[in-house]
């Protein structure tokens, strides 16, 4: 790893969302951790130089899909890295995600912390 | 001057012509049964002629079109019945289907047939027609409507239930499933063997849980027809070679050996994780029920299709479990005994067929008692869209 990376865990299951930070934490990077889509965009509006946000697609007050259309719709934040995480696989709302400009998703269930670290690096640092 | 002859026949001629105002009365009064039957019953019921003009038309049909019988009868039936696919929303007109062989119409519109009439959304109607001959010149087409609005109601409550308590179990299975990786992955201690094999077996018994969550949820998916299809380029070697290490710790712990031997074979398009799924079904059965020897991986690149064989070292199939292998619930009966890693749902094979049907390939196996099966399926060769 080349650089320290920031990343936001958007996530409202409080088990998964501290899993995910503690272990990234470990391995290095910087963690910024929300719990709905409004703390998200909070967030995002605060720390423009976020490297990449893992998006739960399932979160409360305002739904990752409409998290992640308004960021979209900001040239500003352009170059942030977005991944969508669902807990099942196939479901029309990743084709959706992938419309609106997502850069990954990650089936939770399938995916450990480790893969999601592999992933996370793969998108920053590409070959 | 009367003859014995003319009183006979005249009497004859009396006697016929009572039995005909008999026999045409009781004809009337069986027609005007028939016709009420017909009329009053809660089944939308019309019939057109060859022209596709309405002949007949009852009260539920006059009360669902909105139309009386006078007004419909003698008009070109599509301009009075406006149908449409419930899947689709697209026309469904009489002429499309009437007089037609009823395999090719359902195959379609499907079977059964069901439409929604394009004024009112909320009802549902299977669609059944039969054409019938009148006389060696005449036919006739009577179509029925019967209303399901109901059970495609229950039908969608039951997907809803499935559909939410799989959400619903999936996160806590997930959280048990992490928080235990991190757990095993963060340990500063050494473990001893039988708290090793407590994790070991507690991650089983989760992936285990987490399978029949999903498969529960393809079979309501596919049940529904909502089955979605993604293609896309996939290097299958390089599919394969991920699957076979997933399962590196459970094949090293049955001292198992994990074959795979690659061919070169350019990307193929189709649906990854449905060719991933399908895949891990079979290797994960051939696990299961092998004790000792090998799992082999092949793979055979033809000219229209790729064909990927689960060969095993196993028990073999009994011939009679044949038929049952690949349908819902229908696993063998060595497998209902020997349960080395637990309990399957059985539903493992039925859903990779159906999903390799909606690829386009084919599924099957050989099976020799005592030697081991081969699960094979085939993927047709498609390079682009």
């Amino acid at each position: 790893m080349n650089k320290k990376y920031k990343i936001l865990i958007v996530e409202d299951e409080t088990s998964l969302r501290l899993v995910y930070s503690e272990y990234l934490s470990m391995e290095g990077f910087d963690i910024l951790q929300a719990k709905d889509g409004e703390e998200a965009l909070a967030l995002v509006g605060k720390n423009a130089d976020i490297d990449l946000i893992l998006l739960d697609l399932m979160i409360p007050k305002i739904d990752g899909i409409k998290v992640l259309e308004t960021l979209r719709s900001n040239p500003k934040y352009k170059n942030i890295k977005i991944f969508v995480m669902t807990v099942l696989s196939r479901e029309k709302v990743i084709k959706e995600a992938f419309e609106l400009g997502a850069d990954g998703y990650l089936i939770k269930d399938s995916s450990m912390p480790d893969q999601i670290k592999q992933e996370i690096l793969s998108a920053l640092e590409p070959k | 001057m009367e003859t014995n002859t003319d009183i006979k026949s005249s009497e004859l001629l009396k006697q016929i012509a009572e039995e005909l105002y008999i026999n045409n009365l009781e004809l009337n009064k069986q027609r005007k049964r028939i016709q009420e039957v017909l009329f009053q019953v809660a089944e939308i019921i019309f019939s057109i002629d060859q022209k596709f003009k309405i002949v007949v038309f009852n009260s539920s049909a006059e009360i669902a079109f909105n139309i009386s019988k006078e007004n419909a009868i003698g008009r070109h039936v599509d301009e009075i019945i406006n149908l449409i696919s419930h899947k689709n929303t697209q026309p469904i007109k009489a002429v499309d289907y009437a007089f037609l062989k009823k395999d090719e119409v359902k195959k379609n519109f499907g079977d059964p047939i069901i439409v929604k009439k394009e004024s009112d959304e909320e009802a549902y109607y299977k669609l059944n027609f039969n054409n019938i001959l009148i006389n060696p010149e005449t036919k006739e087409c009577v179509i029925s409507l019967s209303d399901i609005t109901d059970e495609i109601e229950l039908d969608r409550k039951k997907d809803e239930f499935i559909s939410i308590a799989s959400h619903e179990l999936k996160t806590p299975v997930t959280i048990i499933k992490t928080n235990l990786w991190m757990f095993e992955h963060t340990l500063n201690m050494e473990l001893t063997k039988s708290q090793k094999r407590l994790l070991w077996e507690t991650d089983e018994g989760i992936k285990r849980l987490s399978k029949i969550v999903s498969n529960l949820l393809d079979i309501s998916r596919i049940e529904q027809g909502r089955l979605v299809i993604e293609k896309k380029k996939v290097n299958i070697n390089q599919l394969i070679e991920e699957i076979t290490t997933s399962y590196k710790e459970i094949v090293k712990k049955k001292k198992l050996k994990l074959i795979y031997e690659k061919v070169n074979l350019k990307e193929v398009f189709t649906d990854r994780d449905k060719i991933v799924e399908i895949l891990d079904n079979l290797i994960s059965n051939s696990i299961k029920y092998t004790k000792r020897g090998h799992i082999r991986i092949k793979l055979f690149s033809g000219r229209k299709e790729v064909k990927i064989a689960v060969s095993d070292t196993g028990p073999g199939i009994a011939k009679k479990d044949y038929p049952r292998l690949f349908q819902k619930f229908g696993r063998g009966n060595a497998g209902l005994k020997q349960q080395v890693l637990g309990a399957s749902t059985g539903l493992g094979l039925y859903i990779s067929k159906r999903m390799i049907e909606e690829l386009g390939g084919k599924i099957g196996f050989a099976s020799e008692i005592g030697k081991g099966s081969t699960f094979w399926f085939t993927i047709p060769k498609l390079y682009t869209n």
